[in-house]
C-alpha cells in the first residue's frame, strides 16, 4: 500500500470513528431521558428514606428541599440534563460523594470482570463452536450441544452459589466472596480500583496473584454461562461457512484441513463479534447478580444498592455509565467487523 | 473412431455407481456412467440440470456432498485408480494433478483473503518454493489467463473483481501446480455473455498450450460444438450417448440428445433474435 493509499484509509477510519461518536449523543440522550423517567416513574421519594421513619413533614420537607424532589418534574428533569452536559452526574444521597467519582472507583472492577468473562467465552466458545461444527453429528458435537444447551438453562447467581460452595467451602481451592482482594492478602497501589489491572501495571506480582486468586471464580462463574451462547452461534456458522463454495474450491485445490479451518472459522467471525458485542450489556446486568454473590464491590453492586435505597443520581449514573461502555463497544465491534471482513466499506 | 479418441485417455471412469443415503432411503445418483477424457483433448458433457453432471465431476475429485458416497466403479488418472480410501492421497491429487473450476467464480474464491494471499496458500499446499518466487510465480500465472493489470488484481480482494477478472483468477489458482487434467464445472453459466466467449478462449488456448486434459460441463451445446473434440450426453444419471463431437451433433444416436440438440438450437435462434436490436 503506498502512502496515499494509506493517507486515504486512515481518514476513512477516522471519519467512521467521528461518525459513531457523534451519533452517540441522541443515543446518550435518549438513555438518558428514559433513566430520569423511569426511576421516577418507579415511585418513591429518597427524602423519606433519608429522614428516616419517624421524621415529621417538616424534616421531609427539608430533606426534599435539599435534594432537590420538591421541584416540579420538568424542572428536576431540566436541571438533570444541565448537570450531565456540565460532566456532573448528581451526588450520590446516600454516599454524598459525587455519583462520577462512585463510578470511577467502582467501574474499573466491573469492568476487568465483564470484559475478561468476554474475552474469553469468545475464544472458548469459537473454538467448542467450530471444534462442533467440525465434528458434526458426531459425538464431540452431541456433547458441545448438549453441554452448551445446558450451561444456557443455568442462572448465574445459582452457578456461583454452586461453584462458591465446591470450590471454597468444599475443596477449600478458592477463596471465599471477600471482593477483589482478600482481607490481609497483599493489595497492589489502587490507581483505577481494578485489582488485577493496578497489580499487572505496577508489576506487583504477588499482588497479582492475589488479585487472580480472587478473581479466578467469579470469572469463571461468567465465562461458563456466557460461552454458551457464543458456541451455539459459531457452530452453526462455521457450519454455514464450511458448506460454501470458498471451501469446496479450497477443497479442490488441496488445501490442507488445518487451512480449510482456519478459512471456514475466519468466515464465521462477522456474526460472532456483533453477537458479542450484544452480549456485553446483557454481561453487565449478569455482573450485577455475581458481584453481589461474590462480594465484588464493582459499579453494579453499587447500582444495586443505588436502586434499592431509591438514589436517583446513582442509578441514573450508573445507567448513563453502562450506556456509554455499550455504544464504546459497539465501536469496537463495528472496527473490528471492518478489520475482519473486507467486503464490509468503511 | 476419430484421431481424439484413439488417443491414450488420461482420466477414465468406468461403470461408476453413486447413491445418495440418507437415513434408511437409499436414492441411486448416478448409475453405470463411463467416461474417458483423452490426454491433451477436450471433453464435453452435456445433460439437463440434475442429470449428475456436477456429481460426476464431484466424484471424480473425490468431493462427493455429505450423504453421497461411490457404491462401485472405478475412476482411474493416469493408470492409477483414485477410488481408494485415502484422503491425503487425493489431497495430492487436488490441485496437482486434476485443478478443478466452478461455476460461480466470486463465491469459489475466498471472500476474506487478497487474491494474492489465497493463491499463496494453493502453492504453500503443494510446492516448496522459496517467499520471492512464489509470488513471481503467482504473478506469472495470473498473466497467463490474460490479466494485465496483475499488481492490482494480485492485491485486490474477490468482491472487487468483476466476473469474468473473478473466472480467470479461479483458473490461474486452479493451475498454479500445473495439473494434467482441467474439471470445468459450467465455468461460464455465472457470466455475462460478452465474458463467456472470453472465458472459454482462454480456456481452449491453455488447453491448447500446455496440453492440458480438459473436461468441461455444460448444458451449451454451442459450446461442445465450437471446442470440444468428443462428447458424453448424460441424462438421469447415465451416460446415455458418447462419442466425437461430430458424429453425436449430427446423427445422434439417442432420442434424448436429439431433444437436447433441438432445445439448443431453439436457444441460439432466441439468443439471435433478442441480441440483434442491440
Amino acid at each position: 500500500m503506498n502512502a496515499e493509499a494509506a493517507i486515504m484509509n486512515a481518514r476513512q477510519w477516522l471519519w467512521l470513528i467521528a461518525k459513531r461518536v457523534i451519533f452517540t449523543i441522541p443515543i446518550l440522550f435518549g438513555v438518558a431521558t428514559a433513566t430520569f423517567f423511569l426511576t421516577r416513574l418507579a415511585g418513591g421519594d429518597p427524602a423519606y428514606q433519608i429522614a428516616g421513619p419517624f421524621a415529621t413533614d417538616e424534616v421531609i420537607a427539608a430533606v426534599q428541599k435539599q435534594i432537590g424532589t420538591d421541584m416540579p418534574i420538568g424542572d428536576q428533569y431540566a436541571a438533570f440534563l444541565g448537570d450531565i452536559l456540565r460532566g456532573d452526574l448528581g451526588t450520590s444521597i446516600f454516599t454524598d460523594r459525587p455519583v462520577i467519582s462512585d463510578l470511577a472507583d467502582r467501574l474499573p472492577a466491573t469492568l476487568t470482570l465483564v470484559i475478561l468473562a468476554l474475552a474469553f467465552s469468545l475464544v472458548f466458545g469459537l473454538a467448542l463452536g467450530s471444534f462442533a461444527a467440525y465434528r458434526r453429528g458426531r459425538a464431540g458435537d452431541k456433547v458441545v450441544r448438549v453441554g452448551s444447551f445446558s450451561a444456557l438453562s443455568v442462572p448465574d447467581f445459582w452457578l456461583g452459589l454452586v461453584l462458591l460452595f465446591l470450590f471454597f467451602f468444599r475443596f477449600g481451592i478458592a477463596p471465599g466472596p471477600t471482593g477483589q482482594i482478600a482481607l490481609g492478602a497483599t493489595a497492589p497501589r489502587d490507581i483505577t480500583g481494578s485489582a488485577i489491572f493496578d497489580a499487572a501495571i505496577t508489576f506487583d506480582s504477588a499482588a497479582f496473584r492475589a488479585a487472580l486468586h480472587q478473581l479466578w471464580l467469579p470469572l469463571m462463574t461468567m465465562v461458563f454461562i456466557f460461552t454458551a451462547p457464543i458456541t451455539r452461534l459459531a457452530r452453526s456458522a462455521v457450519i454455514e461457512s464450511l458448506t460454501s463454495d470458498s471451501i469446496l474450491f479450497g477443497r479442490a485445490c488441496g488445501l490442507p484441513k488445518r487451512q480449510l479451518w482456519a478459512y471456514a472459522t475466519r468466515a464465521a467471525l462477522p456474526p460472532v463479534v456483533t453477537f458479542v458485542g450484544i452480549l456485553f450489556s446483557v454481561l453487565l446486568s449478569s455482573a450485577v447478580l455475581v458481584e453481589a454473590v461474590f462480594s465484588w464491590g464493582g459499579a453494579a453492586q453499587y447500582a444495586v444498592n443505588a436502586i434499592r435505597q431509591n438514589d436517583f443520581p446513582a442509578v441514573q449514573g450508573f445507567v448513563m455509565a453502562a450506556g456509554v461502555f455499550s455504544v464504546a463497544i459497539f465501536l469496537v465491534v463495528d472496527i473490528l467487523y471492518r478489520v475482519i471482513d473486507p467486503r464490509v466499506r468503511l | 473412431m476419430t484421431p481424439s479418441d484413439a488417443r491414450h485417455p488420461i482420466l477414465t471412469v468406468e461403470n461408476l455407481f453413486v447413491e445418495l443415503s440418507r437415513k434408511k432411503a437409499v436414492t441411486p445418483i448416478l448409475q453405470d456412467v463411463s467416461l474417458s477424457l483423452p490426454e491433451a483433448g477436450m471433453l464435453g458433457l452435456v445433460g439437463e440440470t440434475g442429470s449428475g453432471k456436477t456429481m460426476t465431476a464431484r466424484a471424480i475429485i473425490g468431493l462427493l456432498p455429505p450423504g453421497v458416497h461411490v457404491k462401485s466403479g472405478s475412476i482411474t488418472l493416469d493408470g492409477s485408480e483414485l477410488l481408494v480410501d485415502n484422503s491425503t492421497a487425493m489431497r495430492e491429487v487436488r490441485g496437482v494433478q486434476i485443478g478443478m473450476v466452478f461455476q460461480n467464480p466470486r463465491t469459489a474464491l475466498y471472500p476474506m483473503s487478497s487474491v494474492e494471499a489465497q493463491m499463496k496458500r494453493v502453492l504453500r499446499a503443494h510446492l516448496n518454493l522459496a517467499r520471492p518466487n512464489r509470488a513471481t510465480r503467482i504473478h506469472e500465472y495470473l498473466r497467463l489467463v490474460g490479466i494485465d493489470d496483475v499488481r492490482r488484481v494480485a492485491r485486490s480482494y474477490p468482491h472487487e473483481l468483476s466476473g469474468g477478472m473473478a473466472q480467470r483468477v479461479v483458473i490461474a489458482t486452479s493451475l498454479l501446480c500445473e495439473p494434467t487434467v482441467l474439471i470445468a464445472d459450467e465455468p461460464t453459466t455465472g457470466l455475462d455473455a460478452t465474458i463467456q466467449r472470453q472465458i472459454l478462449e482462454l480456456i481452449a488456448d491453455l488447453q491448447a498450450r500446455f496440453s492440458l486434459s480438459v473436461l468441461i460441463i455444460t448444458h451449451d451445446l454451442g459450446i461442445v460444438a465450437q471446442y470440444c473434440d468428443s462428447v458424453s450426453v448424460m441424462n438421469e444419471g447415465r451416460v446415455v450417448e458418447h462419442g466425437p463431437k461430430r458424429q453425436v451433433l449430427k446423427s445422434p444416436a439417442h432420442e434424448y440428445s436429439e431433444r437436447l440438440i433441438a432445445a439448443s438450437d431453439l436457444r441460439r435462434i432466441r439468443r439471435a433474435k433478442t441480441s440483434e436490436p442491440q
